[in-house]
């Protein structure tokens, strides 16, 4: 009997307005390790959310061997044995390993006083039962990122849960972890226990999953034997084999021209607990060039962004635009020096939420908005007025950016850093997001127009279909390096980019100094 | 008088100047831990001082005196909290509604029961000194250490106490895990605001002794008589790195700050006003160093 | 958003100024003699007596100035709980300024002692800005400190070296007599320092709404990472409005001397910086709001004074009644009130961001 099965489980985000899953299914066999993979957005998450008990459906039913349940909140789902462990660990600093492993079950003696003693000896019981190294004694503070991951499962197997559930597991990892995280599954595996692991990272997921069900689009694609499918295969299957609906035209030609970009051995060490963050990057982009950045998410994309936003400093190396170093404070994309920069967070850097679409606008570039300090109302309505039509932004210049609906709030975001005249350098993260396709096509005309007008366009994205629709060169990153740097045309696939992109591949040659931008 | 006395009765008045500065430094020490800046200690403290001075008086009783400041403060402690985590109201205005509820009411009801808006000076039991006539015979140290008055020693006990709720007890656990990862506390199945809500309550309550150890040892409540002390509590327990230990010592300096300053006043006659700003001055080059220090 | 959101809604405004209205009666059936006399004293008699009215319209001025400092502050999310100390050391450089001046035109004293409080309180507010800017302190915590350092020091200049010999006051000596502002409703104090303060608020509301210093200000309170993302360098907007709220506090303290009290006496304040971040937060940072925060503030004032002379009682009820303001006015859901469905899914259709949005 399947120890596990989703049928039919439709999700809708009302604040998005995105179906998140349409019919998903999932079946899991007791005692596997299963791999639930797909491209960033397709549901993997969401699906085993409502399977830990903190989503709800909106239809459709779960049934744990055989019966039919509903969990309203993770302690129900517990209760049947099932766990999951979050991408952003749950550790709490201050406690110790064994606190942490036992929160919320502490054995006491009296007046509700911990005995610390049967903390340790049950927590390190616990590890040494499932074969982890773990010191128990340790603070959670001094733990490594593996060692933290460790006290989360321990977690849940001391909950008596048998079906983990995995998020991204091994985003955080450095390779070394990565081996004995595998063995640890591997014992868990032995001693009974299902595992489900949330995963895009083809090449891991065929060393350690029994089976693996594909998803996309909020939709389940099919189940597979590990064995019986390639990593190409699967690859392809992940990224999708389907014609991209959307604009299909190199309208304007690309028009050389001289450096303005450039990122000279760039490398961020440690960020947020992250092994790897950044690793040696050399980019550089010209005028009238498009140069696409894509990854997969944790492998360094949003880092590469909050440098060249300026919010991050690298450890070493450095960024200078039009031969100086990075401005530390932006210009308003239309003046002279100015950078156009669409952010990947739209709500909280891109926008301010509690003022109106002209506000928005007008805090661009104060020292033409206010001649002589006091605002130049004229020239706001009609800087405003010319942003938004852009785009055709679904608002007056007067409406609260909080009552805008998100594809909006993107459009009048792009409309601002694309209007006229464009700036020399764009930077432009995740722009398709939240767009209709009229919208899109529309974006993506203007942003091989400003190319074609001598802009260089960094053009940073996790969507592979936009990535190739628009650039001229692309850069892939995979774990905070560089693993390829082409040139955009008919040998350029999706399956090669997720090649490249999970690993598989490494096509990277320009070591320093080489790496540049190849003029032929 | 030698300078070994001298230096040994500056010592034995900043530990008895420590005495309330380490009580409210304690009660803070558990809302800092649960993740929340307690402006209202002062106004906390002050609740304490009156209603505990008003309650020894009327039962003549220093022991109830005491309940009755820290069940003062700790109800004061729970309208505040409450309306902060449950009415989701900013800490830092409720914490201002803390503070200035707390010398007008103690102000109305002063005139109400005594008659008086000033100084309240009457009979209430002088705290005993248990250990004057055994160790405290020893030479210095026994002046020091063992010629205090009870309240001294009681909040010793208390800060060791708390130490002990606050490392080994499960509820000290909860709390500062509320304060470190409130997300994961609430992913465990328990509610974080409950965790908070204890903690301002039981900072109420060692605010409440606090204030009772400022008015019962001096038989009188005087007006704004914590002068401050809350906040100084707050700077002592971020410099001492929200440890208990490390925050009692930074209290200790303050305290020697205080007495030296006091010391200081009679010898050379310095005016009051300067004497009263010496802690506040003393909290401020210390807070402004220890930030520094701690971003370099 | 962040820890230190302020509320913005207007059932909390009606629930605030309710519950400090409910607590005055109880406050007068307790603590007074007769709660008749008492509520008329307390609740009317500020209207109708020339007396009370005046010095209730008195009070208005120095709370309005004050509560633009605190507005300057708010908006640009600093904590300036040092309103006290700059509203005395401004007050102490206006009185010393004036007296210096003694015999020149009192156009010419006004303007060199308004000028010497402003520069006094926007130094006193800046130091704070300046520690939050350089060394990272919590401006809420270091503004309390440099004010009660500052209050003290004040209480010792006044008592001490500037201490009028021939009063048994303990004050300065008093501002030149062609320096006080022409009062306008005797008894009363009410002087022209009224208008002086509209003024002052006009002033202020076209900075803090028109210009683009203003505009910067609020936007770097509003959101910082969006602030940043334009390219403005924030690290000024943790100074100059800490100065500015300062400033402002130094005017009102002036205001309060130059129309009231003629000289500086110790303690005069009684707490206005605090009272002043009520109005504040009453009026939600609107400039022109400030005016009826301010009438509302000074009407419940003037009662108790009202009730303290004729019936006896404490005047420090206000204090409890300004506590009573603070511990609701932030509040995000209102006690006894389960948020209803209608109101809920209104908000879940009308404004995004209740919670939620950054």
């Amino acid at each position: 009997m399947r120890s596990v099965e989703l049928v039919g489980i439709d999700k809708y985000f009302p604040s998005s307005g995105t179906w998140a899953l349409i019919q998903a299914r999932l079946s899991l066999n007791p005692g596997e390790i299963h791999a639930v993979v797909g491209e960033n957005g397709a549901g993997k998450t969401t699906l085993m959310k409502i399977l830990a008990g903190l989503e709800r459906p909106d239809s459709g039913q779960i049934r744990i061997r055989g019966r039919t349940v509903e969990f309203k909140n993770p302690a129900e789902a517990t209760r049947f044995g099932i766990g999951m462990v979050h991408q952003h660990f749950m550790t709490i600093p201050g406690l110790n390993a064994a606190e942490n492993i036992l929160f919320g079950a502490e054995p006491r003696t009296v007046f509700g006083l911990l005995d610390k003693k049967a903390v340790l000896r049950k927590a390190a019981d616990c590890a040494a039962g499932y074969g982890f190294s773990l010191d128990v004694r340790r603070n959670a503070e001094s733990l490594s990122v593996g060692e933290r991951q460790q006290v989360e499962i321990l977690r849940l197997l001391q909950k008596n849960c048998d079906i983990l559930i995995l998020d991204e597991p091994t985003s955080v990892l450095t390779d070394q972890e990565i081996r004995s995280f595998f063995s640890v599954l591997r014992q868990l595996k032995a001693s009974g226990k299902t595992i489900v692991i949330i995963s895009h990272k083809v090449g891991e997921i065929k060393k350690i999953a029994d089976r693996l069900s594909v998803m996309k689009d909020g939709r389940f694609l099919g189940e597979y034997k590990a064995t019986d499918i390639s990593n190409h295969a699967l690859s392809d299957l992940i990224m999708g084999e389907y014609e991209s609906p959307r604009l299909k035209a190199k309208a304007f030609p690309p028009r050389p021209a001289p450096t303005i970009l450039e990122i000279k051995n760039l490398s961020l060490h440690k960020f947020k607990r992250k092994a790897h963050a950044l690793r040696d990057i050399n980019l550089s982009v010209g005028g009238g060039e498009i140069l696409g950045i894509c990854a997969l998410a944790n492998n360094g994309l949003s880092e590469l962004e909050d440098l060249l936003a300026g919010r991050l400093k690298p450890d070493e190396g450095g960024v200078f635009f039009q031969g100086r170093p990075y401005p530390k404070l932006r210009k308003a994309p239309w003046l002279d020096g100015g950078i156009a920069y669409v952010p990947s967070d739209r709500i909280g850097r891109g926008s301010c939420s509690d003022r109106s679409v002209a506000e928005n606008i007008v805090a661009l570039d104060r020292g033409s908005f206010f001649p002589h300090g006091l605002l130049d109302s004229a020239k706001a309505q009609a800087r405003t007025l010319k942003a938004i039509q852009v785009l055709g932004v679904k608002a007056r210049p007067e409406s609260k950016i909080s009552q805008l609906s998100g594809g909006n709030i993107q459009k009048m975001i792009l409309g601002r850093e694309l209007s006229e005249p464009p700036a020399k350098l764009c930077l432009l993260c995740e722009p398709g997001w939240g767009l209709d396709y009229a919208s899109l096509r529309r974006t993506y005309k203007r942003i091989l127009e400003i190319r074609s007008r001598g802009s260089a366009v960094v053009l940073i994205s996790s969507d592979i279909d936009e990535i190739m629709e628009l650039s001229d060169r692309i850069a892939v990153l995979h774990k905070g390096g560089l693993t390829g740097l082409v040139t955009n045309g008919p040998g350029i696939t999706k399956s090669k980019l997720g090649a490249l992109m999970m690993g598989l591949e490494n096509v990277y040659s320009g070591s320093r100094g080489t790496a540049g931008r190849d003029h032929e | 008088m030698t300078w070994l006395d001298t230096l040994g009765g500056i010592t034995a008045s900043a530990l008895e100047a420590m005495t309330p500065l380490l009580l409210a430094a304690t009660g803070g020490l558990f809302t800092e831990l649960a993740g929340m800046l307690n402006i209202a200690l002062e106004g906390l403290m002050l609740a304490g001082a009156f209603f505990g001075f008003a309650a020894a008086a009327v039962s003549g009783s220093l022991l109830l005196g005491i309940l009755a400041g820290a069940l003062a403060s700790s109800l004061i402690a729970w309208i505040y909290g409450s309306a902060t985590l449950r009415l989701k109201a900013n800490v830092f205005i409720t914490g201002l509604a803390a503070n200035i509820f707390a010398p007008s009411v103690t102000a109305v009801l002063s005139a109400a029961w005594f008659g008086t808006r000033s100084v309240v000076a009457l009979a209430v039991p002088e705290p005993a000194r248990p250990l004057q006539t055994s160790l405290g015979r020893i030479p210095v140290l026994g002046g020091v250490f063992f010629s205090q008055h009870s309240l001294v020693y009681l909040s010793w006990a208390l800060a060791a106490g708390a130490a002990v709720i606050i490392y080994r007890s499960v509820l000290g656990t909860r709390i500062r895990a509320t304060g470190a990862r409130a997300e994961a506390v609430a992913a465990a199945g328990f509610k974080p605001d409950f965790y908070k809500l204890s903690a301002i309550i039981i900072s109420g309550f060692f605010c409440g002794i606090a204030g009772a150890s400022l008015s019962l040892p001096l038989g009188a409540y005087v007006p704004n008589m914590s002068s401050g002390r809350g906040w100084i509590a707050l700077v002592a327990i971020y410099l001492g790195n929200r440890r208990p230990g490390r925050t009692a010592l930074a209290c200790f300096v303050f305290a020697l700050a205080e007495s030296f300053s006091n010391y200081a006043q009679g010898q050379f006659g310095i005016p009051s006003e300067f004497i009263l700003a010496i802690p506040f001055a003393a909290t401020l080059i210390a807070l402004s160093l220890g930030t520094s220090a701690k971003n370099e | 958003m962040n820890k230190r959101a302020l509320g913005d809604r207007g059932g909390t405004l009606v629930f605030t100024i309710s519950a400090a209205l409910l607590s005055s009666c109880l406050l007068l059936l307790f603590f007074s003699e007769s709660f008749f006399d008492s509520f008329l004293l307390f609740f009317i008699n500020p209207l109708t007596n020339r007396y009370y009215l005046g010095n209730m319209i008195a009070f208005m001025a120095p709370l309005i100035v004050a509560g633009l400092g605190i507005a300057f502050a708010f908006e640009s999310h600093n904590f300036n709980l040092g309103g006290e100390g700059q509203l005395y050391s401004g007050s102490l450089a206006a009185v010393l300024v004036a007296i210096a001046m003694k015999g020149k035109p009192a156009a010419l004293i006004w303007l060199f002692s308004f000028a010497a409080a402003a520069a006094a309180g926007g130094l006193i507010g800046a130091l704070s800005g300046f520690l939050k800017r350089r060394l990272a302190v919590d401006e809420l915590i270091s503004s309390f400190l440099v004010s009660s350092i500052v209050v003290l020091l004040v209480d010792f200049l006044v008592t001490g070296p500037f201490q009028d010999p021939f009063s048994n006051f303990q004050a300065t000596r008093a501002i030149p007599p062609a320096a006080v502002l022409p009062k306008i409703l005797p008894p009363s104090s009410l002087s022209t320092g009224i208008f002086v303060a509209l003024l002052v608020l006009l002033v202020g509301k076209f900075v803090l709404e028109r210009t683009r210093f203003g505009f910067e200000l609020r936007l770097c309170g509003a959101n910082k990472d969006f602030a940043r993302y334009a390219g403005i360098d924030e690290g000024v907007y943790a100074l100059v409005p800490m100065f500015l709220s300062g400033a402002l506090h130094g005017i009102a303290g002036a205001l309060m001397i130059f129309g009231s009290y003629g000289r500086l006496l110790r303690g005069f304040s009684s707490g206005v910086g605090w009272s002043a971040i009520a109005v504040a937060l009453i009026a939600r940072n609107k400039p022109l709001a400030l005016v009826p925060a301010a009438a509302f503030y000074a009407y419940l004032d003037s009662g108790a004074k009202s009730v303290m002379i004729g019936a006896g009682a404490s005047p420090e009820i206000v204090g409890i009644i300004q506590a009573v303001i603070f511990l609701f006015i932030t509040a995000a859901r209102l006690p006894f009130l389960k948020p209803p469905a209608l109101l809920a899914a209104h908000r879940r259709g009308g404004k995004a961001g209740d919670r939620g949005a950054p």
